[in-house]
């Protein structure tokens, strides 16, 4: 009776502060590529779980023993030995089909992610199906059953198109259309060469930080320091030869790091990457400044091209390139990207050398690109690493 | 910095042209406070990554909260009895509430499945049902449980109590003093008068209903902590309603004390502080801790009273959780998005049509202020005689919202 009275009490002064807490899980499922033993390209769909686990725990966490020594505390080793039953039980919710068929779905470790929301379990896996077609379907069932209000946040992405989905107890099941038949054809057409070219291009034209981060290195060449000051190139071809040093600095960092990120062998978090990008294109801004400095240039754009190079990278993870002609796309892309930057060097090489020694170059095109650079450079910066919106 | 930077000033590097040292400082400056500050402000956002704890003694989780102990045969069907499944939705229902966590009242829902649309259930589960509907905004299915059980226990004092509070946030609020009434011979004296008093809020002098309350508080033995924390709180709201700031921060204060982490109390006195302009004292009030949507509304708007850098991202903050709120399509935020609209990023058409919606089924004091604040700046007559005309006919008595209505008057 007394317990009665306490949750009459509560309710009364508890429900007009709703928390918003809730027991909702994100799941993420991409299209990607894998290498086979043979050394061939495989197509598969990865998909990233994230469960809170403190909810995990409170549905699940008697039925599989979690706290295993009854000391009402839960260690990453305990967790990590309920590991095989903890996925099984996660997985059992979730059932994967390709066309009516059902899909195999081969789990990795499982890790820890922390989220503004609380502590939450990160299942990776990987989905393998027998069927090539163009519909998969989820049916999700997490939580259910025991907790009516449970949603499940669906981000789903192929080769074209994103698409978000909420499972509900009224809609558990989803069915999403796969846009890249294309992709399982198995051979490689001209076409397709020439599209991943025009992706390439078209990256690299509306990447205004990638951009900016050329200009800064370009509009600088027409200058060299000597004696200690600031002077002009007198003729065409020392002046190429400081462009052409620069552009194949950057060209050769970004190449090796794209197509290392590309194969996944080495992978960056894609915030540190934009950030980084966006300090490249503020601190060669800078450097635009002090003249002395001019000749360091090609080391800049070798260093942050390596960083650019993670950036291209991202955009081609999202292209999802066909797996049966995994190199030729790269390089068809890298190619592309290459056409891109080689038309923002043509464009501005012969206005530069003829604006050289024209005062207008001298003490607004530089300096005021300078400060183009340097403000959207520090603004990026704080965007990309806060993740706020400042403009 | 000059130690840290001469070796590389004087190193063996070949350079053809050495960089001064002020260059160097120069740059070396600019970068490590811009990286400074962003390493201060993004909250490990940066560098947010799945991860594995480096030793299996790492503790992930403290058990502080109740676990699901009901068991189920592999084909998902329960073997627990129905008593202890009732215990266990009990325990969740008292754990949600005393912590404001809506989960575990879902949870508790999840187990009450099997009778939730049951007309003839147990009282035990109809109690159960009426706490979390009321929780959950559902005053009239709430209303309905407890008329259920008091048709069959009319001397319910944990009914009577629960529909009272139910009538009365609906604006109902001669039926809630009926229902308080019937309490006089059931309960305790300060229970009865401290359920008398809430009504009292708006319909009678609330600072001489507050000093009865006192003395009844003072004259009274053997109060128990969640009862002496109830009772605070009525005072505190008497003494806002009777715009006396200083004496409903001193009740605030002490039922805090007994339940420090209340989310409901923490957000009410806020408000509170944030009426004084008291900016500092909000964000010291407010824990990092809670990040629910009230608690994040009062934060921004502290924040961006003192012009804090830390407001664009508490308001993109906000925006996101208000998308997967309505994404979610479950839960009524309209009060937040209200105060949003009028506090945070100012839009009256959104703030007045929030505020409405939030008072056509809560009526308290705050609601009925926001509605008034909305509706005047929306120039909104039509909102503002309705509102007008409800305080007439519940007869108010507040100071608060006589002063708030007169503002209106004046400036129109």
């Amino acid at each position: 009776m007394k317990k009665r009275l306490i949750i009459a009490f509560l309710v009364c002064y508890g429900p007009f502060a709703l928390c918003h807490q809730t027991s909702d899980s994100f799941l993420s499922i991409n299209k990607g590529i894998s290498q086979l033993s043979d050394g061939k390209w495989q197509e598969e769909w990865q998909g990233e779980w994230r469960v809170p686990l403190d909810v995990l725990d409170t549905l699940y966490g008697n039925e599989l023993a979690l706290d295993q020594n009854s000391d009402q505390k839960i260690t990453w080793g305990e967790l990590s030995l309920s590991e095989a039953l903890l996925t099984n039980r996660l997985l059992s919710t979730l059932l994967i089909r390709h066309d009516g068929q059902p899909c195999r779905v081969k789990k990795t470790d499982f890790q820890l992610d922390d989220l503004n929301t609380g502590l939450y379990l990160y299942l990776p896996f990987i989905i393998k199906c027998q069927q090539s077609g163009p519909g998969i379907t989820i049916d999700y069932q997490l939580f259910f059953e025991q907790d009516p209000l449970h949603r499940g946040f669906l981000k789903f992405t192929d080769q074209q198109t994103t698409s978000s989905f909420v499972f509900s107890p009224d809609s558990p099941s989803v069915s999403l259309k796969n846009h890249s038949n294309s992709v399982f054809a198995g051979y490689f057409q001209i076409n397709s060469f020439i599209q991943y070219i025009r992706e390439g291009i078209w990256h690299i034209w509306i990447g205004l930080d990638h951009i900016l981060f050329l200009l800064a290195l370009l509009i600088p060449s027409v200058f060299i320091f000597k004696g200690g000051q600031r002077q002009t190139h007198e003729r065409f071809k020392p002046m190429l030869k400081d462009v052409l040093t620069v552009v194949t600095g950057f060209t050769l960092a970004h190449s090796i790091t794209l197509t290392l990120a590309t194969l996944k062998v080495i992978s960056l978090p894609g915030v540190l990457v934009e950030t980084v990008i966006a300090i490249s294109v503020a601190l060669s801004g800078l450097m635009m400044f002090f003249a002395r400095f001019y000749r360091y240039r090609w080391q800049v754009a070798g260093g942050f091209g390596l960083i650019h190079g993670f950036g291209f990278a991202s955009v081609l993870v999202d292209l999802n390139l066909p797996l049966a002609s995994f190199s030729t796309s790269l390089f068809a892309f890298n190619i592309g990207v290459e056409i891109g930057q080689l038309a923002i060097v043509s464009a501005m090489l012969p206005i530069m050398y003829l604006m050289r020694k024209n005062w207008f170059y001298h003490r607004v095109v530089l300096p005021f690109s300078a400060c183009v650079m340097v403000t959207y450079g520090t603004i990026w910066m704080f965007e990309r690493g806060l993740n706020i919106q400042l403009v | 910095m000059k130690q840290l930077l001469m070796p590389f000033y004087n190193s063996g590097l070949k350079l053809k042209y050495r960089i001064s040292y002020e260059e160097q400082r120069f740059f070396a400056a600019f970068f490590i406070r811009i990286f400074t500050v962003i390493l201060c402000l993004n909250n490990g956002y940066l560098f947010a990554q799945p991860y594995t704890p480096h030793n299996i003694y790492d503790v992930v989780l403290e058990r502080t909260y109740p676990v699901l102990s009901i068991r189920s045969e592999l084909n998902g069907e329960r073997v627990s009895s129905d008593v202890e499944v009732i215990s266990q939705a009990k325990k969740f229902v008292e754990y949600g509430l005393e912590k404001n966590d809506p989960r575990y009242l879902a949870y508790a829902q999840g187990l009450l499945a099997p009778w939730w649309e049951q007309k003839e259930a147990s009282l035990d589960i109809m109690f159960l049902r009426a706490s979390i509907n009321q929780h959950s905004h559902k005053f009239d299915l709430a209303i309905e449980d407890l008329s259920g059980i008091l048709a069959i226990q009319s001397r319910d004092v944990q009914a009577l109590l629960l529909r009272a509070n139910a009538y009365r946030v609906t604006g109902q609020l001669q039926a809630s003093l009926h229902d308080c009434k019937k309490l006089l011979l059931l309960s305790d004296p300060l229970i009865t008068f401290n359920c008398i008093a809430q009504v009292k809020v708006l319909t009678a002098d609330p600072s001489q209903t507050a000093h009865q309350l006192e003395q009844l508080l003072s004259d009274s033995v053997n109060v128990p902590d969640h009862l002496k924390k109830e009772v605070h709180t009525t005072l505190a709201e008497l003494y806002q309603s009777a715009e006396q700031p200083i004496e409903a921060e001193v009740h605030y204060r002490q039922a805090l004390y007994f339940q420090p982490d209340s989310a409901f109390l923490i957000n009410r006195y806020a408000k509170l502080l944030i009426t004084e302009q008291r900016w500092t004292s909000v964000l010291n009030l407010l824990p990092l801790s809670m990040n629910g949507n009230s608690v994040l509304i009062q934060r921004t708007i502290a924040s961006k009273a003192l012009e804090l850098p830390e407001t664009i991202n508490l308001i993109q903050t906000l925006k996101a959780s208000f998308d997967l709120n309505e994404q979610r399509g479950d839960i009524d935020i309209s009060k937040d998005l209200a105060q949003f609209y009028l506090n945070i990023l100012p839009d009256p058409q959104k703030a007045v049509q929030n505020a409405y919606r939030n008072w056509q089924h809560q009526k308290e004091i705050s609601d009925t202020q926001l509605l008034i604040s909305a509706a005047q700046l929306a120039n909104n007559k039509v909102v503002l005689n309705e509102v007008n005309a409800w305080l007439m006919l519940i007869g108010n008595k507040s100071p608060l919202l006589i002063t708030s209505t007169l503002k209106v008057a004046l400036s129109s």
